[in-house]
């Protein structure tokens, strides 16, 4: 079985995703009350990710993800459901590259999924901006 | 932080004691009934000695038995025992075949080659080889149903061509080229025709007292018998069409030295005379097989078929679905033991090059798995595949890219 290429948290949160959304509620308009989305990366380049965040006053409240990619991806969006609630959500968001690595034995040729991440939450981040602005 | 690890099994299938194995294109087991032979050629009791060894009982028991053993690779397509000589495997056959070609006809300033994308990395690795030692060569892209035809090989011919090498069956898709059309095109242009043969034995009927082919590459450990033993037919005089690349005891016709392995001859006879009884029988096994997994992989949808149905192996299924990513693909389905659609060059950013050949998006071809059965599939195995592979595409859809 080749599992050793995946730590334990990636294989659990692979088979187990957390607050996976329905690919077919992906679509924007069909967010529910309160939810912005944004994506990152794309599916001909093998990885893909969009979060959708409930944000209230700058802040995280909650967030659920779609993913397509290797399974560090998919892991990776899973995780960070979890990790971003709480966290504050400004345009230019960096991930916390130590503490991904450390968690989910991030290995370095899988460092552009990272960025596939980043870019997505930078783009909800845009989406706030652009809906304060309204 | 809370990580929240969930401590339930690992394995999608927790009843399996190890994965079931669908990956039979890559290497098969080797059958009880050739490794017990093969056990009879080590110690002692057993024919042990060098089958060189002429001067005594124990050589000519080991000698009688590696003629036997070559006699039964040579029934099996159809050749003279005479035309078969043993090698390390289907690798050292093609490239003895091909640089074996190259080196003495570039002496006649034959210096070009023709082959194909598609052929196995044995091949395509050994032209460029030669490429790099000054030599030119054309790899065809195959038709959309993955098959070389006649009519590309005709077009790349020029008049310097020494060797064209084209492969029967494709060890990715299982597409079966028309070697006898592709023969007659090199006969009648009088240029040497190889093909590699390693995926073809316990899979369809080869005839070389019908075909106009002058060198075929086969391999044991993909028809049940030990790795490490593979043979090459020679139609002619080797001498004036081949260099050998291994000088030493001027074994095996001056082209192969180096002391014969007799278990290792002995397991490949023995396999491929297995292989002449069974071939019949499990090639309906096989269709059964190919059928029942695809049609009950039918209701998932957008499962793509890589490969012309018509005119491939039953064995080898290489499969594409939509909206699943290849990796993600291959780990969901850890408890099948398969390989990624493009097998032998899955660390290679080229990874899809023939699958892409074979007109599939990115996506798809990332999205590719090749299934191969064999021997020791059961009707069960492919009922477990079908619902694993169900469940877990249908999975990785749902939290997925819609509409992809």
């Amino acid at each position: 079985m080749t599992t050793t290429k995946y730590n334990q948290l990636v294989i659990d949160h692979f088979d187990h995703p957390r607050n996976a959304a329905a690919a077919a509620v992906g679509a924007q308009g069909a967010l529910s009350g309160g939810f912005i989305a944004g994506e990152g990366g794309s599916v001909d380049g093998g990885a893909w990710i969009e979060f959708q965040l409930k944000v209230e006053q700058k802040q995280i409240q909650s967030a659920c993800f779609r993913a397509y990619g290797c399974p560090h991806t998919v892991a990776l969006a899973s995780w960070l459901t979890q990790r971003l609630v709480g966290e504050t959500l400004f345009g230019g968001y960096t991930l916390d590259k130590q503490e991904i690595g450390a968690e989910l034995g991030w290995p370095t040729e899988k460092m552009r999924s990272l960025l596939v991440a980043e870019d997505a939450i930078r783009a909800c981040a845009a989406k706030l901006e652009q809906k304060e602005d309204e | 932080m809370a990580t929240n690890v969930n401590t339930q099994s690992q394995r999608p299938v927790p009843e399996l004691r190890r994965p079931v194995y669908f990956d039979y294109a890559a290497t098969t087991p080797v059958d009880g009934r050739v490794a017990e032979k093969m056990m009879k050629c080590l110690t002692l009791d057993g024919a042990f000695a060098n089958p060189a060894s002429s001067s005594h009982i124990y050589g000519c028991e080991a000698r009688e038995l590696v003629e036997a053993a070559r006699a039964q690779v040579a029934a099996l397509v159809n050749c003279d025992p005479e035309q078969i000589i043993w090698t390390s495997g289907a690798t050292e056959s093609d490239n003895l075949a091909i640089k074996g070609v190259a080196h003495l006809k570039a002496r006649q300033n034959l210096r070009h080659i023709v082959t194909a994308k598609t052929e196995h990395k044995a091949v395509v690795d050994t032209c460029k080889q030669l490429e790099a030692e000054g030599f030119a060569v054309t790899y065809l892209v195959p038709e959309q149903t993955g098959v070389i035809t006649a009519e590309q090989v005709e077009a790349a011919l020029k008049s310097n061509t020494s060797i064209v090498s084209i492969m029967h069956v494709n060890n990715e898709t299982g597409a079966i080229n028309d070697i006898e059309e592709i023969g007659n095109v090199c006969r009648k242009r009088g240029v040497t025709f190889h093909v590699d043969a390693a995926q073809s034995p316990a899979r369809v009927p080869i005839n070389l007292r019908e075909w106009p082919v002058d060198l075929m590459s086969f391999s044991a450990h993909k028809v049940y018998g030990p790795k490490g033993v593979g043979a090459l037919y020679i139609s002619g005089t080797p001498h004036t069409l081949m260099q050998p690349l291994i000088h030493g005891g001027g074994h095996e016709r001056g082209m192969r030295s180096g002391t014969l392995a007799t278990h290792q001859a002995v397991g490949m006879g023995e396999a491929f005379e297995l292989s002449r009884q069974l071939l019949e029988s499990e090639h309906v096994q096989l269709q059964a097989y190919r059928a029942q997994f695809l049609n009950g992989l039918r209701p998932l949808g957008g499962v793509h078929l890589n490969g012309d149905p018509d005119c491939c192996v039953p064995g080898i299924v290489n499969v594409s679905f939509e909206g699943v990513e290849g990796e993600s693909l291959l780990f969901a389905l850890r408890d099948l033991a398969v390989s990624s659609g493009s097998a032998c060059n899955s660390a290679s950013s080229e990874a899809s090059y023939v699958l892409r050949a074979l007109g599939r998006s990115d996506q798809l071809a990332q999205g590719s798995v090749r299934f191969s059965f064999g021997r020791f599939t059961t009707e069960q195995h492919i009922d477990l595949a079908i619902e694993l592979i169900t469940r877990e595409v249908t999975r990785l859809r749902s939290f997925g890219v819609s509409g992809v």
